[in-house]
């Protein structure tokens, strides 16, 4: 079993070990798999909406809709994450245990398991009710105990990687852990404690009532405890991209990141702000005091300051490389960067898209101002600028030279171009669709509805432009994705080569600066968090069970 | 003379990965773009908003 310190851990000689490897690949198998069929409900939902188009066979938009909900933000982002963090943690801290892979492979197992029951439910039209499964909509109670395995089966696998890096800081006491490690201890934590919140409701509310054991739910509790786990799904997503970005990228650029310090801190305040804010998706919910969703935004607004430490450290990173390669303007260094290494422009293309996409964010969760936006297709916009973009291209890119890595192979020059294409692809695409979103939502066209003239309405009539527009950038992001896929299939096949392409791991410009006492500090940094969800959540939610509120039943409605 | 030039080459080193000695300039002009932009597109918003009410 390999053990890595010191310069083993930049050393481009350094690999992912290889049984650890079919892990990886098994779960990034399920990640192609997944962009391809949720790709394809895209498309066909796009093409619905556009009005030009009608689904064959009986398949119903909403439907299709709960496909491309769940196999992408939850299965595909789910596999990706598991398989991208295990290869993080072999190819930084050093190779799993027998144990720790064991528990890596069950949670695979249980995770296949949930997504194919889920998945079935989804196919038997037993289970329309969109991925963020609102009661009072019921779906088969085979689809809620899928979804429960789903998020059973990341415990499990997570729970190996945390041993994984548990296990580097006791052999190696006193020493500043691996970043990539750290980073996905931090992701590790956060994902526990938040997904408390979801299985509490699962397997609490929605199996009985789903089997008929109770007769009624309880909305507003249900909701809550769905965003208390929902918000922070965002930045379970997200932060992977981030490692990629703070400990990655600088070496692909051949350079240093800036501050391994830094980095630390801000994935420190992601793990303590990304909880106790879910409320901010609640913000015309009844049922909740005023005060609380106003503390909640407050909270939410305190992520703006890892968000925006991120994009001085990235800015950072990019002209001090551009300044070591001669230029001297103001902004001339930009000129420098790597156009034509697909590893970089993925990612510099997502972080751009996530400019627009933070801004919107900000505006969603500014209190009564969510009212302009609410439940309307600029929602849909925002999240597809966030998760369909910046995060989505950076898993692009990690694919990119992770596959190579554990498959042996190298990235040639078809496989360099496959890799820009997709992101010029997915660029054009994303683009026009997330800008129709958000301006036919700034007009008042509503999400999570298939097409509709609305009875010859004046103001629908103004959103059908916005939706054939729409159609367009979905049909771009469907050749994207075909693009993605064939991108993948480079990078697995052919011949192998003697000496892999690099899992590049960036030093910093601190490198050798002592890392913060305090954020190493597990324990100190479980209680800040906990105490902060304790200070956001115990009035509301208590208020959910002693306000006497009337319980749904069930409703079927497609 | 090789000495020296190896005191030169370590200074270098060391003004490299000396975060006070770096120049980012357009790092502070891209990040105060963003400050803007996000007051601009959150009062633009605002606006909307005040105007629907």
């Amino acid at each position: 079993m390999s053990n890595y310190t010191g310069s083993e851990i930049f050393s481009s000689k350094t690999k992912v070990d290889k049984k650890d490897s079919k892990l990886v690949l098994a779960n990034m198998i399920w990640v192609s798999f997944a962009l391809l069929i949720g790709g394809t409900a895209g498309l066909l939902q796009t093409l619905v909406r556009s009005g030009q188009f009608e689904l064959p066979f009986g398949i119903g938009y909403y439907q299709l809709l709960t496909l491309h909900g769940v196999i992408l933000a939850l299965v595909m982002t789910f596999f990706f994450i598991m398989g991208f963090q295990i290869a993080a943690l072999s190819r930084t801290a050093g190779s799993f245990s027998t144990s720790e892979l064991r528990l890596g492979w069950t949670g695979f197992w249980v995770m296949t398991a949930g997504t194919l029951m889920s998945a079935a439910m989804i196919a038997l039209n037993e289970a329309s009710v969109l991925y963020t499964f609102y009661a009072p909509l019921q779906a088969h109670a085979v689809h809620y105990i899928g979804l429960a395995l789903v998020i059973v089966g990341t415990w499990i696998s997570v729970a190996g990687q945390l041993m994984r890096y548990f296990r580097w800081r006791k052999e190696n006491k006193g020493q500043k852990t691996p970043l990539l490690s750290y980073m996905t201890a931090i992701n590790n934590v956060m994902w526990i404690v938040c997904t408390i919140g979801v299985a509490a409701t699962v397997l609490f509310q929605f199996i009985p009532w789903s089997l008929g054991w109770v007769e009624t739910i309880n909305i507003s509790l249900s909701r809550t405890l769905f965003w208390y786990f929902g918000h922070p799904l965002v930045y379970f997503w997200l932060l992977p991209a981030y490692m990629v970005w703070y400990a990655v990228i600088p070496k692909v650029l051949g350079t240093k990141g800036f501050s391994d310090n830094l980095a630390r801190l801000a994935f420190v305040l992601f793990l303590f702000f990304s909880i106790p804010v879910g409320i901010h998706h609640q913000l015309v919910d009844p049922g909740i005091d005023a005060f609380w969703k106003g503390l909640q935004v407050v909270l939410t607004f305190m992520v703006i300051v890892p968000s925006l430490m991120t994009a001085f450290s990235m800015f950072a990173v990019f002209e001090t490389y551009g300044r070591k390669q001669g230029a001297r303007g103001l902004l001339d260094w930009f000129k420098k960067l790597p156009w034509t290494d697909a590893r970089f422009v993925l990612v510099f293309i997502g972080m751009l898209f996530f400019i627009p996409g933070g801004l919107g964010g900000i505006i969603n969760a500014s209190g009564q101002m969510n009212q302009l936006v609410h439940n309307t297709i600029w929602i849909v916009g925002h999240f597809h600028i966030t998760v369909g973009a910046p995060v989505i291209l950076t898993y692009f890119a990690a694919m990119l030279f992770l596959l190579p890595h554990i498959t042996g192979r190298k990235i040639d020059k078809i496989a360099n171009r496959l890799g820009l294409f997709l992101a010029y692809t997915w660029a054009l695409g994303m683009g026009i669709m997330s800008l129709a979103m958000h301006w036919a939502g700034l007009r008042g066209a509503p999400r999570r509805s298939a097409f509709s003239e609305y009875g010859g309405a004046d103001i629908a009539s103004e959103w059908i432009t916005y939706q054939v527009m729409q159609a367009v950038g979905g049909s771009f992001l469907f050749i994207a994705i075909i693009i993605a896929i064939l991108l993948f299939l480079k990078l697995t096949t052919g011949p192998k080569v003697n000496d892999p392409e690099e899992f590049p791991v960036a030093m910093f410009m601190d490198q050798e600066e002592p890392v913060v006492k305090w954020v190493e500090n597990w324990r100190l940094l479980i209680i800040i968090t906990i105490f902060l969800i304790l200070i956001a959540y115990t009035v509301p939610v208590t208020q959910m069970f002693t306000e006497n509120i009337p319980g749904a039943k069930g409703f079927k409605l497609w | 003379m090789s000495e020296e030039k190896d005191k030169i080459k370590k200074e270098e080193k060391h003004n490299e990965d000396n975060h006070h000695k770096l120049d980012l300039r357009g790092t502070f002009m891209m990040v105060m773009a963003i400050g803007g932009l996000m007051l601009l597109s959150w009062f633009g918003a605002f606006i909307l908003f005040m105007e629907r009410m």
